[in-house]
């Protein structure tokens, strides 16, 4: 069904509409933009040109759906295309999939200190601190932590976007949120905030902590394995 | 469950990316695990700090003006989609979603639930709204305000938040007024309020709500009142809304013991 069925009104008007709901969306596209190619300036490139695909594929949307993930999607597929230097990001990010995790646990000493300091603002550089660490994820990870924690958007909205699998997605977005909280722990202690004998428990070899198989943990418990 | 599995599907948990069974078998274990609680509270922490840091960026007025501008140039009749952007290729569902990624088996099922605003929505949406709540029971912080009278405290609050502060008074007499904090319940303003009462702790948030968020909450008649509570992380946390505004209680008490008391209680 797309937006001429919903409003029985000209094209023109259809169309209208599409637009002024499109733009409702600019500051969502702005942020995701330059979290993906940095500078001010591309990052409006960037948009201007989302909204173009966007405007001349329109009939293509399908009303009712999240129209926030349909653009995006539509400028990561521009971004990916024009922006990424293909080589480069593409080996960097297979290397971060195929070595082992290697980032742990925090313990829960840890992770209590570091919510006490974010909650009672006894950290107040708390905020830079975690622009920085998000900024230096590498571009898919910092994209899936921006859409599920600032977009809001499900997993299967953000698999959709990027293209991948929804395994994926929670496999990654996994690492991506223990890669942050490993370099806040690293702030917190340069910052007096979390004692230096505070640590990260490194998972034994070969444990990697990514999200295990529930369906698989279920039959088990229940013996029809 | 142990304390592993939990850690590794909390993202999933705080993402509300879980199904109801799974939900359950957490929560149990959540319950009775202070080590996960106290890592859920981290979990929840940052993404909140996430998604302040980052909701804030907002796009330029040139660009708007820009897009605009651009967009009204574009021809009426705009091509027809070619392949890369047709509706299934941009949104393939049948295709990508219905690979076995059955980690979580009923996802696809409770999606179409929980994402489209019907009555279950809005009961595992109020949920959060309970978890703030009790999150302000069990996380020790330090008061704003500190004294036995609990009208100083409205004074102290107004100004700092926009519904007038103007706290329940209980008949118990057991009860003792301790401080209050400012605070927040979700994105809200709230006001938690802390009580003794016989050496056990009582909590009340206060915050405005103005749709009722007693849907998925269990109902009780105590002493004529009718009262409704919702079961989180093993604490019942009964909820009374009048003029807009919602006063959420949470407690070391038993359960019966702190129906008791509320219902008891004057709500001005």
């Amino acid at each position: 069904m797309d937006y001429r069925g919903i409003f029985g009104a000209s094209r023109t008007e259809a169309r209208e509409k599409f637009e002024a709901e499109s733009l409702q969306h600019i500051d969502a596209l702005y942020r995701n933009a330059l979290g993906l190619v940095k500078r001010p300036e591309d990052a409006e490139d960037l948009v201007q040109e989302t909204y173009l695909k966007a405007i001349r594929f329109y009939k293509t949307f399908e009303a009712g759906t999240n129209l926030k993930a349909w653009l995006i999607r539509i400028m990561y597929n521009t971004f990916v295309n024009r922006y990424r230097r293909a080589g480069k990001e593409r080996m960097a990010l297979k290397a971060l999939s195929d070595e082992p995790n290697g980032y742990g646990v925090i313990s829960d000493q840890s992770a209590k200190s570091l919510t006490d300091a974010i909650s009672t603002a006894m950290w107040p550089i708390v905020s830079e601190e975690i622009k920085t660490a998000i900024n230096r994820l590498p571009d898919e990870y910092r994209l899936m932590v921006v859409l599920a924690d600032v977009e809001e958007m499900t997993y299967r909205e953000i698999a959709e976007v990027l293209g991948c699998p929804i395994g994926t997605v929670m496999s990654r977005l996994h690492r991506a949120r223990r890669m942050l909280q490993e370099e806040l722990m690293e702030h917190a202690k340069a910052a007096g905030i979390a004692g230096a004998t505070e640590s990260v428990d490194k998972p034994a070899a070969g444990n990697v902590s990514d999200p295990v198989d529930l369906d698989l943990y279920r039959r088990q418990r229940s013996g029809t394995n | 469950m142990q304390c592993e599995l939990v850690e590794k599907h909390l993202d999933a948990y705080v993402d509300e990316e879980l199904d109801a069974g799974t939900v359950v078998l957490f929560e149990n274990h959540l319950s009775q695990c202070r080590s996960c609680q106290t890592r859920l509270a981290f979990t929840r922490s940052i993404k909140r700090q996430v998604k302040e840091q980052f909701s804030t960026v907002s796009a330029p007025e040139s660009l708007s003006t820009r897009v605009r501008a651009e967009l009204a140039k574009e021809p009426n009749e705009p091509t027809e989609g070619q392949g890369r952007y047709t509706h299934k290729a941009v949104f393939g569902m049948s295709a990508a979603a219905t690979v076995a990624f059955a980690i979580f088996g009923a996802y696809q099922a409770f999606e179409g639930q929980f994402k489209n605003g019907s009555t279950v929505a809005e009961s595992s949406m109020a949920i959060p709204v309970f978890e703030d709540v009790v999150d302000r029971h069990t996380q020790d912080h330090l008061l704003d305000v500190q004294d036995t009278e609990p009208d100083r405290a409205t004074s102290w609050f107004r100004g700092k938040v926009r519904f007038p502060v103007r706290p329940v008074q209980f008949r118990d007499p057991s009860v003792r007024f301790v401080g209050a904090r400012l605070s927040h319940v979700r994105e809200r303003q709230a006001a938690a309020l802390y009580y003794n009462i016989s050496g056990r702790k009582l909590t009340t948030v206060m915050f405005e709500a103005p749709s009722p968020l007693w849907s998925g909450c269990e109902r009780a008649v105590i002493s004529g009142r009718e009262l409704y509570y919702r079961n989180v992380f093993g604490y019942t946390v009964p909820v009374i809304q009048h003029n807009n505004i919602a006063y959420a209680f949470t407690s070391d008490l038993d359960r019966s013991s702190l129906l008791r008391v509320v219902a008891n209680a004057k709500v001005p």
